[in-house]
């Protein structure tokens, strides 16, 4: 069966005629109401990163949050209690003054407080629990705030050994906190169906599920500081001579302590590489170009549909390069969560639904009795595949 | 049958599970939390923290079914804005019960202003409670961009409005929130790696070396990733030195530098004299180049106290544990990028020869430098402190690695030269105490390591 799909020219971009337009595409932005498919499959996505992220605090629990640890109390009560402040002085010359009273940092953990072994690895479960009830969706709402809440309490209580990875988790966690991201693809979606306790009135026909003000919101903050990150990740770089010489590619991928040295296949590339200088310019300045060009032209241009898919996909090979190249996988995950804010719920659904009948008609190659696509739920998937294709 | 079916209404909750009710459960036990507080004893203390936790999760949990369900309505938004102000009030209470955590009572007053703030904003009628978001919104974009921007240039200074800005609006909110990230991932330029090295001496004269990162330590690769941030973490510079207080300093390493002589064993056993440089080219022409010396700041200083206590309670002598620890010595290393043209000649990333080494000073097992190794002081003049007279002129000095030419230059120049061309001078392997001379300074041995 073939699908034809109908050439429509796009359609001129509205643009703002008068203030009072201005205000009403700003709050079209903001507070038009939007399905919750997308932020549903970013809890679930970043349920498991997370998840992932605090069972690798298990490994020596101690050493990361213990009173004795890598950073001990001694550090941890200097930093919260007496580190100075010094802010900018008004009067021109004024020498640097500290703020009566207004010392330490501005962060609060759990883990400050609490130093008996026992309650540790009691409290470190609760919040593995909460994050795998948060991943499964169940109890979304208070289990996603024991979530935030534990991600935080990790990163304030060991600032000096948190990176990138996660800055990206708490703002991901933080904004999906807004969405009603666990009224679909949830164990709360599940339970309100069955009309069961508290979740009855939660309950939602799984082919509609229901538009919200705060499933638009938490999208448009998650793409908005998507922007932020992208626009000032690039234009930082500006500032550096490698990045203007083309060979800041090079210090990212032949860092020996980052990237995957132990790979044979990975040193031997890099040999090659540079025993080809023409390919090596080609491959450094290229790989340049690319990234200071999706960083700095993402933010202006992926709200453009035609650009769009350029931009989103461009971002995704960024990220899987970082992963690969960089050994900073972690990373690169919760950056790739955090993309799929800007994919249209309908194309995810689409692809969900072309990857579910592919599978379905492999099962039913080879175990035919497995195979039962005759339920509502890929039909469904199959539908708004169709739709989107249109 | 059709999934697309119309859900009947419900007919509402039972009365245990609606949202005052479980509310007023949540604030009943923070009041117990509360009550809790003049009771001595861990037990209570204990007992007080699980009744405050277990009392506002409740209450927040009433609060969200509330807000999940209510109406639109006037009178629907009024009575979810008094749930709202009761659960901001069962925050003071948790605030009142819990005034000796700070960071507690950060969180709660946190949680007090979301409460309060979003009692207002209910009660508010939709199109004031647009307006309303939309500048909640713009507040908050203009904190990340000044996050963002409070960043020094290379060589420069931030700028003086976004510091005023993140020191007067943004700190404790940003903060609060943990979005203070400036996002400047590899910039200026990437950089090379840190490592951190903790050469522990025990009373038996015997050395454990740990390195910091160690793949073979890491149970996943994110302990990795994090042992890497944790060895960068002692790499934040200080504030410069007044260049006569350099000139000393450089001065008196230059001087012990001439004739160290490693430290003697248990049994008396001494040994000779060598000449630690700061820096030296491949043809033994010493020299001392910029960032030879680099002093961490206040924070990166006290980390590495911490670090040293934490190697040295988990590192006893590993055959009789009695064996306690003379000292630790402790260095960072800085792992310079390969040159493109370098490996193009069969030299390898992880070479010794890219390691610059800095010591960054000798501790006892509580984290102070020990006896003799502290740091020479300086009046403002750069006059040295004359009560002082023991002080350790290598510390935050490099200690280099140097690779020295076998043999005469060939006719024809060659750079960089090939690795079974030179022999490595590990100045901080001596300067450590793992060895006491070097392998070209032996007789008939030669280098057995090499690049491809």
């Amino acid at each position: 069966m073939t699908t034809t799909v109908a050439e429509t020219p796009a359609a001129p971009l509205p643009q703002p005629e008068s203030p009072l337009e201005w205000l009403r595409g700003w709050n079209r932005f903001w507070f038009q109401p939007a399905e919750p498919t997308i932020p549903c499959m970013m809890r679930i996505l970043c349920g498991i990163l997370t998840l992932y992220v605090h069972l690798s605090y298990s490994f020596g629990l101690y050493s990361w949050v213990g009173p004795e640890g890598w950073t001990d109390r001694q550090v941890v009560s200097w930093l919260i209690n007496d580190v100075k402040f010094f802010p900018p002085q008004i009067e021109w010359k004024a020498p640097p003054k500290p703020v009566e009273g207004d010392t330490g940092y501005a962060a609060w953990s759990v883990w400050y407080h609490v130093e008996d072994p026992t309650w540790i690895v009691i409290l470190h479960v609760v919040f593995l629990l909460a994050m795998l009830s948060y991943t499964l969706g169940f109890c979304t709402r208070v289990s996603g705030v024991i979530t935030w809440i534990a991600t935080l309490s990790y990163i304030n209580r060991i600032p000096n050994m948190v990176f990138g990875m996660d800055a990206m988790m708490a703002i991901v966690q933080f904004y999906l906190l807004i969405a009603p991201c666990g009224a679909m693809y949830s164990v709360d979606a599940w339970l309100a169906k069955r009309r069961i306790g508290w979740w009855r009135d939660g309950a939602v026909d799984p082919n509609k599920p229901p538009k919200s003000v705060a499933a638009n919101l938490a999208l448009r903050l998650l793409q908005v500081h998507f922007c932020f990150v992208y626009a000032v990740s690039g234009l930082s770089k500006l500032q550096g001579h490698t990045w203007w010489s083309g060979e800041a590619i090079w210090g990212t991928i032949a860092n020996p302590n980052f990237s995957p040295m132990q790979s044979d296949l990975f040193l031997n590339f890099l040999f090659f590489l540079a025993k080809h200088r023409w390919l090596y310019h080609l491959f450094v300045s290229g790989g340049v170009v690319f990234t200071l060009f999706l960083e700095i032209g993402f933010p202006a241009l992926v709200w453009n549909k035609r650009t769009r898919w350029l931009m989103i996909t461009g971002s995704v090979l960024l990220h899987t390069g970082i992963g690969f190249l960089m050994g900073l996988g972690g990373f690169s995950l919760f950056m790739l969560v955090f993309v799929m804010a800007f994919m249209p719920p309908e194309t995810v659904l689409a692809f969900l639904g072309q990857l579910k009948a592919h599978w379905q008609n492999a099962l039913g190659k080879y175990a035919p009795r497995l195979a039962t696509p005759k339920g509502p739920e890929p039909a469904a998937h199959q539908q708004a595949g169709e739709l989107a294709l249109r | 049958m059709s999934r697309n079916v119309v859900l009947p209404p419900t007919t509402g909750d039972p009365f245990y599970l609606r949202p005052w009710v479980v509310l007023l459960a949540g604030l009943v036990l923070v009041v117990v939390g509360l009550a809790l507080t003049s009771l001595p004893g861990s037990a209570a203390v204990t007992a007080r923290v699980i009744s405050l936790v277990a009392g506002l999760f409740t209450a927040g949990a009433a609060i969200g079914r509330r807000l999940q369900t209510a109406g639109q309505e006037i009178e629907h938004r009024i009575e979810t804005a008094g749930l709202l102000a009761v659960g901001a009030f069962a925050a003071l209470l948790a605030l009142l019960a819990s005034t000796e955590w700070s960071s507690a009572n950060y969180f709660l007053i946190g949680l007090m202003v979301i409460a309060v703030g979003g009692a207002g904003f209910v009660l508010l009628p939709p199109i004031a409670r647009q307006v309303a978001a939309s500048l909640l919104i713009l507040f908050h974009f203009c904190g990340i961009f000044v996050a963002s921007t409070n960043v020094a240039a290379p060589g420069g200074t931030t700028p003086w409005l976004t510091e005023l800005a993140w020191s007067k609006v943004y700190r404790n909110y940003l903060g609060y929130i943990y979005m203070t990230n400036a996002y400047h991932f590899y910039s200026p330029d990437p950089g090379p790696s840190t490592l951190v090295w903790f050469y522990i001496q025990y009373d038996d004269d015997t050395i454990t070396e740990i390195k910091v990162p160690n793949k073979k330590d890491a149970a996943v690769p994110l302990s990795y990733t994090r042992s890497m941030v944790i060895a960068d973490s002692t790499n934040l510079d200080g504030p410069g030195i007044h260049p006569l207080i350099y000139q000393r300093l450089l001065n008196e390493r230059l001087e012990q530098g001439k004739w160290w002589r490693p430290e003697p064993t248990k049994d008396g056993e001494k040994f000779a004299g060598q000449t630690i440089p700061i820096y030296m080219d491949e043809w033994g022409n010493a020299g001392v180049p910029p960032g030879s010396y680099k002093e961490p700041n206040d924070y990166s200083k006290r980390l590495i106290a911490s670090y040293v206590r934490y190697i040295a309670k988990t590192h006893p002598h590993s055959k009789d544990p009695s064996i306690p620890i003379k000292h630790i010595k402790v260095y960072r290393a800085t792992h310079r990028l390969i040159d493109a043209s370098d490996m193009a000649e069969g030299h390898e990333p992880m070479e010794e020869i890219y390691l610059t080494p800095y010591f960054l000073g000798n501790y006892n097992t509580d984290g102070e430098l020990v006896g003799p190794n502290k740091q020479h002081e300086f009046d403002q003049w750069g006059n040295p402190n004359p009560t002082q007279r023991e002080y350790d002129a290598f510390l935050y000095w490099t200690v280099p690695v140097v690779p020295l030419r076998k043999a005469p230059p060939p006719s024809e120049f060659k750079a960089p030269f090939e690795s079974k061309d030179y022999t490595i001078r590990n100045y901080m392997k001596l300067h450590a105490g793992l060895i006491r001379s070097f392998e070209d300074q032996k007789p008939d041995e030669s280098k057995k390591e090499g690049g491809r």
